[in-house]
């Protein structure tokens, strides 16, 4: 085959001079390895994940953990030695506990902020890609082994918090609440600050770390309620208070809700980072409209059936950030290249390719999927207005109302054209800076009946409902429903008119041999 | 050399290995790659060559399912890259021209990550790590820290992750760039040996003289076309100016008198002045005229000390070649308004 060449002989004279002492090397190295290095590589079984393996020999390496563990127990220590010189026991609390979370939701979690796009630009992600792991399982690898770093740290606190007890002035209840509720709070801001990593632009990334801080805030601050203040005391006591049921159905709750969060954004993260061919989408909507609608039907069991009709709030509260979440992640989304993406419901008829239209990856079907999502939100509501005898389409309801359908116009406005997730926070964020600067507009020129003209657009309208005061608020509200509606509208049209991107690939997807005719295309 | 493993993929042999068929792809306004056919034969060994910015990485990155088609068709092994993209990866070996290793990881642990993600388990893992790291020359860095080695070390690291999974096609995105001369060895012996093995290759480099050594033929890609696709003798004959000889030739003395000489003389003209004498053209490639011209010099009184032909070389074919097609681009007459509109 290869005889033809002309230059070959020379070039394989030139190469046998470095064979002969090439190949003795390796002989003697590799004998060499057999016997030292190789059962090394025994530390992880086999059942571990590659990528949490990878993660956590590179990771309890790293200079930065090492430098963060040693000056966290540096600095407990030293608090702790001054409480045998008379420090006062609430303070030297407050403090050790400031450190903790410090610790916890901030120092660790930050190892995520770039995680992703290093292995992007380092052009490591192509390889793992070849390599045929699935994107979620990357993203979940490396969340187990940053939040199994955490956990160390946590553990690592409870000698700190047995000493403290016997200092006097701790009560063990709260303690454990508190540690508890840092732990979840650390494996959620880091899940997040993973998914985030995907994206490029630091300036973004550091955005929406600064966002996922100011969630999280409630969190640590819920944390320092409960071991300083007196009323974190009552609220142990009363929830020791409550049936056998409820106490399980409250913590697993709360447990199972931090869980779902953390899912959700390994998955968002997956679904960033996965080959075009790859589908990560219609598995996370079905999982996210499964758990949407549980936690709907509870707000309505809740709302009709509860002592008091608002008790539905439980439910909707946590919904409207999560169904305001998944929308912009769904609406972000590319729309597919390959036949692959779409093949799931593709080859199951009339029934698949409509709920491909829900369930598909990307944005066109992620407009009517994220439509159900604010409904089934908006109905717990509906149902909770229809119960009570305070509750009226009043201004809190409108406020919903706008909230929800404001993840909508992204998808008709272009501020980023490379990028639909920058495009769809880029545009959030520059209706907030619109609104406020009518606001100080119109603050300026006197002209409060001008502020109207924010109703155009739903974040808008809600800087305008306060811009033209108690009189007006209703009205600018009602238009900017309207308004809202209409954008919602629009959203639908462009939706539609990208439909028949599905169609042609549920074709082709349907026309693909089965693998054993997969010569014969 | 490694072994065939359990974790081999299947691999359709009544096909060619590669088929490329009318693929298209743009990023923006911009055609990366503008309609380029080729087929690879299996166990063949194919060389890539183009300029920076002519499509070679984009071409490679589809066919690696990096990437998605604009349009057209890549088959690997019999499978479509669109259709398929799993079963190609995983008959697919893919070194990119730049990657990055990772921190506070050794050679060793690194093989070990991409083993366990290739799906490698217990004893057959380690046997297949030490059967790549024996055969890539890593064994003696297995302790050293990935990202503190050599460009050659790091390029045979690369090449032995690309390993592990025994893929019958590898695609090297410029293994040789940056290379010492020795490690450029070693890399030749290697890819020499995995061509024996019946591995179908595609390589692409810059330096077409190592290119020429190393595969059975050469693509030559230009603005996202495919200009010659053949081996490395055809592309030199391609564009050999037809009739006409180089020839070196070196005198004893001022070699002013060569010159003057060929002034006079029929079929000669001076090409270049060397300090001992000129590189002439000659109007014949017939190895008689060629004679007859030295037979004439010596006549004439000339104190000839070297006369020679000169090779052509793979660098200067495809210069040669490029500056045809640019030749023939302006040649074109200029659109007429309106006709590139649509």
């Amino acid at each position: 085959m290869r005889s033809d060449f002309e230059l070959r002989p020379s070039f394989v004279i030139q190469i046998s001079s470095f064979d002969i002492p090439l190949f003795i090397r390796r002989k003697e190295a590799s004998t060499a390895m057999t016997t030292t290095a190789l059962p090394l590589l025994r530390d992880f079984g086999d059942r571990f994940s590659p990528i949490v393996v990878k993660e956590l020999r590179q990771g309890l390496r790293t200079r930065f953990f090492t430098a963060a563990l040693l000056l966290f127990h540096a600095l407990i220590i030293l608090l702790l030695a001054s409480v045998l010189l008379d420090a006062p026991v609430q303070t030297v609390n407050g403090i050790f506990w400031g450190i903790a979370g410090l610790m916890l939701l901030v120092v660790l979690p930050l190892r995520a902020f770039n995680e992703l796009n290093a292995e992007s630009s380092d052009g490591t992600l192509d390889m793992l890609t070849l390599t045929s792991i699935p994107s979620f399982r990357i993203l979940s690898g490396k969340w187990v082994a940053l939040f199994s770093q955490s956990l160390l740290v946590a553990g690592s606190l409870l000698p700190y918090m047995v000493a403290r007890y016997f200092f006097g002035g701790v009560e063990i209840l709260r303690e454990v609440a508190a540690l508890i509720v840092l732990v979840l709070a650390s494996g959620i801001i880091t899940a997040a600050l993973l998914a985030f990593s995907s994206q490029k632009s630091v300036l973004l990334r550091i955005a929406l770390a600064v966002g996922v801080g100011f969630a999280a805030t409630p969190l640590g601050l819920f944390t320092a309620f409960l071991v300083v203040s007196n009323e974190g005391d009552s609220l142990i006591r009363e929830f020791l208070t409550l049936a056998a049921w409820e106490k399980w159905s409250l913590c697993g709750g709360i447990v199972a809700l931090a869980c779902y969060i953390i899912w959700f954004f390994l998955a968002l993260g997956a679904s960033r980072i996965a080959p075009p061919s790859e589908n990560q989408s219609t598995r996370k909507r079905m999982i996210v409209l499964a758990a949407h609608a549980t936690l709907t039907l509870i707000g309505w069991l809740l709302g009709w059936f509860g002592n008091e009709a608002e008790y539905a709030m439980w439910a909707f509260i946590p919904l409207v950030p999560l169904t305001m979440l998944a929308a912009m992640d769904v609406l972000t989304e590319d729309p597919p290249l390959y036949p692959t993406a779409v093949a799931v419901l593709a080859g199951k008829g009339r029934a698949g390719s409509l709920l491909g239209r829900i369930l598909h990856p990307g944005w066109p079907s992620g407009v009517p999927y994220s439509a159900i999502l604010v409904v089934m939100t908006l109905s717990i509501l509906v149902g909770v207005i229809m119960r009570s005898s305070f509750s009226r389409w009043d201004d809190f309801t409108l406020f919903m109302l706008l909230l929800q359908l404001a993840v909508f116009p992204p998808v008709l406005i272009s501020l980023n054209r490379s990028n639909r997730f920058a495009n769809w926070w880029v545009v959030q964020v520059s209706m907030i800076a619109a609104g406020m600067l009518l606001a100080v507009f119109c603050e300026g020129m006197g002209a409060r009946d001008l502020g109207g003209v924010g109703a155009l657009a739903p974040v808008t309208t809600l800087f305008a409902a306060e811009i033209v005061g108690y009189s007006s608020r209703d009205g600018v509200l009602q238009i900017g429903c309207v308004c809202a509606l209409l954008w919602t509208l629009a959203a639908f049209v462009r939706a539609f008119l990208n439909f028949p991107t599905y169609t042609a690939l549920e074709n082709e997807a349907r026309q693909l041999n089965p693998p054993r005719h997969d010569a014969a295309e | 050399m490694p072994s065939p493993s359990s974790h081999a993929p299947e691999i359709d042999r009544s096909q060619p290995a590669v088929v490329v068929e009318d693929l298209h792809r743009s990023f923006g306004a911009l055609k990366a790659v503008d309609g380029v056919s080729f087929t690879i034969d299996h166990g063949r060994v194919v060389g890539f060559v183009g300029a920076n910015g002519a499509g070679k990485t984009t071409t490679m990155r589809i066919m690696a399912t990096l990437d998605s088609p604009g349009a057209g068709r890549v088959c690997m092994g019999g499978h479509n890259v669109v259709h398929h993209p799993a079963k190609v990866r995983r008959l697919l070996g893919w070194m990119p021209d730049a990657f990055g290793t990772y921190e506070h990881m050794s050679v060793l642990e690194y093989m070990d990550f991409y083993a366990r993600a290739l799906g490698f388990k217990g004893d057959e893992r380690l046997r297949r790590i030490q059967e790549v790291m024996d055969f890539t020359d890593l064994t003696p860095l297995a302790d050293r820290m990935s990202n503190k080695m050599s460009k050659g070390q790091t390029q045979r690291l690369c090449l032995g992750r690309a390993l592990l999974h025994d893929p019958q096609i590898l695609i090297l995105d410029e293994p040789a760039a940056g290379l010492d001369p020795k490690a450029r060895v070693e890399l030749k012996n290697l890819i020499r040996i995995l061509a024996q093995e019946g591995k179908t290759i595609l390589i692409s480099s810059h330096i077409l003289s190592e290119l020429g050594e190393m595969c059975d033929s050469l693509l030559f890609i230009d603005n996202g076309r495919i200009v010659h696709h053949g081996d490395a003798q055809s592309m030199l004959r391609g564009t050999e100016t037809a009739g006409e000889t180089l020839v070196n030739v070196q005198i004893a003395g001022n070699p002013a008198k060569l010159l003057e000489w060929a002034l006079t003389a029929p079929l000669v003209k001076v090409e270049d002045e060397t300090k001992r004498g000129a590189r002439l053209r000659i109007q014949a490639a017939d190895d008689d005229t060629l004679a007859g011209v030295l037979r004439r010099m010596i006549q004439d009184g000339l104190p000839v000390l070297d006369f020679h032909r000169e090779e052509r070389r793979l660098e200067d074919a495809f210069i040669d070649m490029l500056g045809q097609i640019d030749r023939g681009r302006r040649s074109e007459p200029p659109p007429l308004p309106g006709q590139n509109d649509e």
